[in-house]
């Protein structure tokens, strides 16, 4: 092969997991550079997913680590459960409240697909890029959790959650440039960053939950078990009309006695 | 200050020769001071006076003596002094390591603080002087009339007392948790300038009668302290000399019984007569106001138990009020000696019908009625409740155009006080020059005395001895001389400038709640309204008067809590309050939100200023248009 013409070519490196595209140090660089500018700019999710896989030497090994301090991260890591299409057959006959009910009703209301998410492909090691696929899909699991619905404002504070959370640089860099392109930016700082950075803060590290034998539990005990509250302040909801929408039918669901759970503030 | 040694040395039979210098004792015509750890009625004021006639240690003499120092001078004010009689040889038994002077808060507390460090307790002879008998104390029967005496402890100074085991053994029913506090003025009819500082879920302070406290600190001294805390009552210090070679001190408690101190801590009250042979002065001043203290009686609030603590600011002084048990209060009202006496002269109704009267009415009609009831007093027939209720029907009660939800939240009615209960003492800001003296040191009001509107002296005064037992034991695990500078010296390093700093704050409060002329009036209120709406300072405030549970302490009243494991299915309880976790992102949430009120409240000052300057301009533009017309 002639020489400029191989550095074009995919190179010779082994290949760890079906997917998996190995990149040199100075591909890994410049990838990491270009998806950063054009994924902030125009918020296309692959590039943002690329970002996030060609830094995530900074911070993966250290949300593996994370994820084995408890029993539960630790069986996550052994069993490698993922979530797509064929997880959500049967979680519609749940009752409403279940943590599983409420993720499929979620993902209906907002036309989603778990399978949507793009794969994870530039990480070398297979724990790692399994652990980073872990944290793509359960994304939606932390929507759910706390009523917020899948527009911008909401993917930022949850992004803020993240880096309160689990200290992920990507989160860091979207919560710092995401929010220039808000509208309401100056409301959205006062009502949802404290509390993101509180909860995140206050709460379990949500890698190492198993979501998955969850699927019964009802939202409210979860939330208490995680250590986490969604955003009561006040005005919050009176600002904010998606997370209201969302609040309000729960509101209505347990007033026809139809949500499982107990309140969690009496 | 190195004072120069007399020349006269008496060489004694055994061969030792006592260098004695004659000390200036402030009384040198009587060779007795009559030390009164306990008396409260001593008017400072007077004190004063006698220092400065017939103490030879006044300003001239020291200067003179600085600039003589290289000659023996004879600094007795008396011409013909003979030296004192030299010390007697002062048996084994009769020496202590540390010799305590005062059995009352400061002192009992500070043998609970020696005995629970390891190394001191061990070590150390510690002997506790108090004048009176402490039967009284070691009595209390913890039932029947409230004392007068209560002050309120700090959350850090309770989780201390509870870490050294002395908490356990106060009478929990008399101890009363403040949970809320409103503080408020009305200096004209249409402003109440309020701070409201909410329940945050655990106390900040707890009301707690001193002689509980010092119950309980005796038990735990009597509990632990045998063999290491002697303990002796009814013995008055005639005297003190510093020993020889200044290595010790002499106490003289009887006629011819002597103590012998390495180090003298004096803890005895305001007048500290260890102070005095130390020859520390102070600085400060009596602030013209007396306090009236009195045990209140009134009805069990339907809604909320009795926790609130309110305080408010009246032009002669604050007026407080805090909670003792669901139907029983007391009450510190700092006002003019006048008035106090007044005060005290009134029969218990019409004293009800006032107490009520201060804490509700506006304060022109107090201040008219006050009036009323001094002159009254003076002519010799103190107002009856009768009188009084005539004149408030006629007296004129200013409408506010505020509307009831703007007044601010009141304490209870008064239905009627306990008379004994009745008392009044003198307030004076002073606080010593320095707390280390030679073999000497100054612990609780010895060293500094404050206003009570913060409820802070007892807390500082507990403060000083914690800090002081730790220097101590740091001293003795280096085999340091527990009673010289170099071993004392973080005491004051680290006591005398938050000590400073509380006092001066107070004493600047105190000024700023008192002024009643209208630029203090406006910046008080608008100080206080913005206080009240900034949280975050709030809460520093309130960390800073100790109401923050103190995140180290192990037992029951605070959980410490590890950052790394945190537990899997773990509850978040009652307890769990923000305030408790640190790190970074609990630190960027609090600036969010302090960064919007502290926009908030420029905006609002931003505003307020430009409204100033647009009247400063429309008025000056008036005058000149009237000038210009004329």
């Amino acid at each position: 092969m002639k020489p400029s013409l191989r550095l074009l070519a995919p190179s010779a490196r082994p290949v760890n997991y079906p997917g998996h595209t190995p990149l040199s140090f100075s591909q890994n660089a410049l990838l990491a550079v270009g998806s950063g500018l054009m994924g902030v700019w125009t918020s296309r999710g692959d590039l943002v997913a690329s970002l996030s896989e060609s830094t995530a030497s900074t911070f993966l090994p250290s949300l593996h680590h994370r994820m084995t301090l408890h029993p539960e991260g630790r069986q996550i890591l052994k069993d490698r459960p993922t979530i797509s299409s064929d997880t959500l057959v049967g979680l519609r006959d749940l009752k409403r409240g279940t943590l599983g009910r409420e993720y499929w009703e979620w993902l209906d209301d907002g036309k989603l697909d778990p399978d949507a998410r793009a794969p994870v492909q530039y990480i070398d090691s297979p724990t790692l890029a399994y652990t980073m696929l872990r944290y793509r899909q359960t994304h939606d699991l932390y929507h759910t959790l706390f009523s917020l619905p899948p527009t911008l404002p909401h993917e930022l504070s949850l992004k803020v959650f993240e880096f309160s959370n689990m200290s992920l640089p990507v989160a860091a860099l979207s919560s710092t440039f995401g929010p220039f392109r808000l509208k309401r930016r100056e409301t959205w700082l006062r009502d949802w960053v404290p509390w993101a950075l509180r909860e995140g803060k206050q709460g379990k590290s949500l890698v190492g939950v198993y979501w998955e034998k969850r699927w019964e539990q009802g939202i409210g005990e979860l939330r208490r078990e995680l250590g986490v509250k969604r955003n009561d302040q006040e005005g919050v909801e009176g600002r904010w009309g998606g997370y209201r929408k969302i609040r309000e039918e729960e509101r209505e669901l347990r007033k026809r006695g139809e949500w499982v759970d107990e309140p969690e503030e009496w | 200050m190195r004072a120069s040694t007399s020349l006269l040395t008496v060489p004694r039979a055994s061969g030792r020769t006592i260098c004695t210098r004659p000390l200036p004792l402030p009384s040198t015509s009587r060779s007795s001071i009559n030390y009164h750890p306990r008396s409260l009625h001593t008017p400072p004021s007077s004190l004063v006076r006698q220092d400065a006639r017939t103490s030879p240690c006044n300003p001239q003499a020291i200067l003179s003596s600085r600039l003589s120092a290289g000659r023996a001078r004879n600094h007795s004010s008396s011409a013909a002094a003979e030296p004192p009689k030299a010390i007697p040889e002062i048996s084994e038994e009769n020496s202590y390591d540390i010799v305590i002077i005062g059995g009352a808060n400061a002192g009992l507390a500070f043998a609970c603080a020696l005995l629970s460090q390891p190394t001191i307790s061990s070590t150390t002879k510690i002997l506790l002087l108090e004048g009176s008998s402490l039967d009284k104390t070691r009595n209390w029967s913890g039932e029947g009339a409230w004392e007068n005496r209560i002050s309120s402890l700090t959350w850090e100074n309770i989780s201390w007392l509870e870490s050294i085991g002395v908490w356990k053994h106060i009478e929990q029913s008399r101890s009363c948790p403040v949970e809320e506090m409103i503080i408020w003025a009305n200096p004209s009819p249409n402003s109440f300038p309020t701070i409201h500082f909410p329940p945050l879920g655990h106390p900040m302070a707890r009301m707690t009668e001193n002689m509980n406290l010092q119950r309980a600190l005796l038990r735990r001294i009597e509990e632990i302290g045998k063999g290491k805390v002697d303990i002796k009552e009814g013995k008055k210090v005639q005297e003190m000399r510093l020993g020889e070679g200044e290595r010790w001190v002499g106490l003289r408690v009887g006629e011819t019984e002597w103590i012998k101190g390495s180090l003298v801590v004096g803890a005895d009250g305001p007048n500290s007569p260890v102070r005095l042979f130390s020859k520390i002065e102070t600085y400060g001043h009596a602030y013209q106001t007396h306090a009236v203290v009195a045990t209140l009686n009134h009805p069990p609030s339907s809604l909320y138990p009795n926790t609130t603590a309110f305080q408010r600011f009246l032009p002669t002084g604050p007026i407080a009020f805090l909670p003792l048990s669901s139907e029983a209060s007391t009450m510190v009202w700092s006002t003019l000696p006048p008035h106090a006496a007044a005060l005290k002269r009134l029969s218990p109704e019409a004293l009800t019908l006032m107490v009520n009267c201060g804490y509700q009415l506006p304060e022109s009609t107090l201040t008219a009625l006050t009036d009323e009831m001094i002159r009254a007093d003076q002519l010799g027939q103190p107002l009856s409740a009768n009188q009084i209720n005539d004149l408030l029907a006629s007296l004129p009660i200013p409408g506010n155009t505020v509307g009831e939800t703007d007044q601010p939240i009141l304490p209870p009615t008064i239905t009627s006080i306990h008379a004994p209960s009745v008392a009044s003492f003198p307030l004076r800001l002073s606080h010593a020059n320095e707390y280390l003296g030679k073999r000497t040191a100054l612990v609780g009001d010895a060293a500094h005395t404050i206003h009570p509107l913060a409820g802070q002296g007892l807390n500082q005064g507990l403060a000083d001895v914690r800090c002081l037992a730790e220097v101590l034991e740091n001293a003795r695990k280096l085999g340091g001389d527990l009673g010289s500078i170099t071993s004392l010296a973080d005491y004051p390093r680290e006591r005398y400038p938050l000590n400073h700093l509380i006092l001066s704050t107070t004493d600047k409060l105190h000024y700023i709640f008192r002024a009643r002329n209208g630029i203090v009036n406006w910046f008080r209120g608008t100080g206080l309204e913005i206080i009240n709406e900034l949280g975050p300072l709030k809460k520093l405030l309130m960390g800073g008067a100790g109401a923050k549970p103190n995140i180290t302490t192990r037992g029951e009243i605070s959980k410490s809590r590890k950052n790394d494991e945190r537990e899997f299915g773990r509850v978040r309880g009652a307890g769990d309050e923000l305030g408790q976790i640190g790190g970074w992102q609990m630190t960027a949430a609090n600036g969010v939100e302090s960064w919007f009120t502290i926009k908030g409240v420029a905006k609002m000052a931003g505003e307020v200023g430009v409204g100033l300057v647009r009247e400063g301009m429309r008025k000056a533009v008036g005058a000149l248009d009237n000038r210009s017309k004329r």
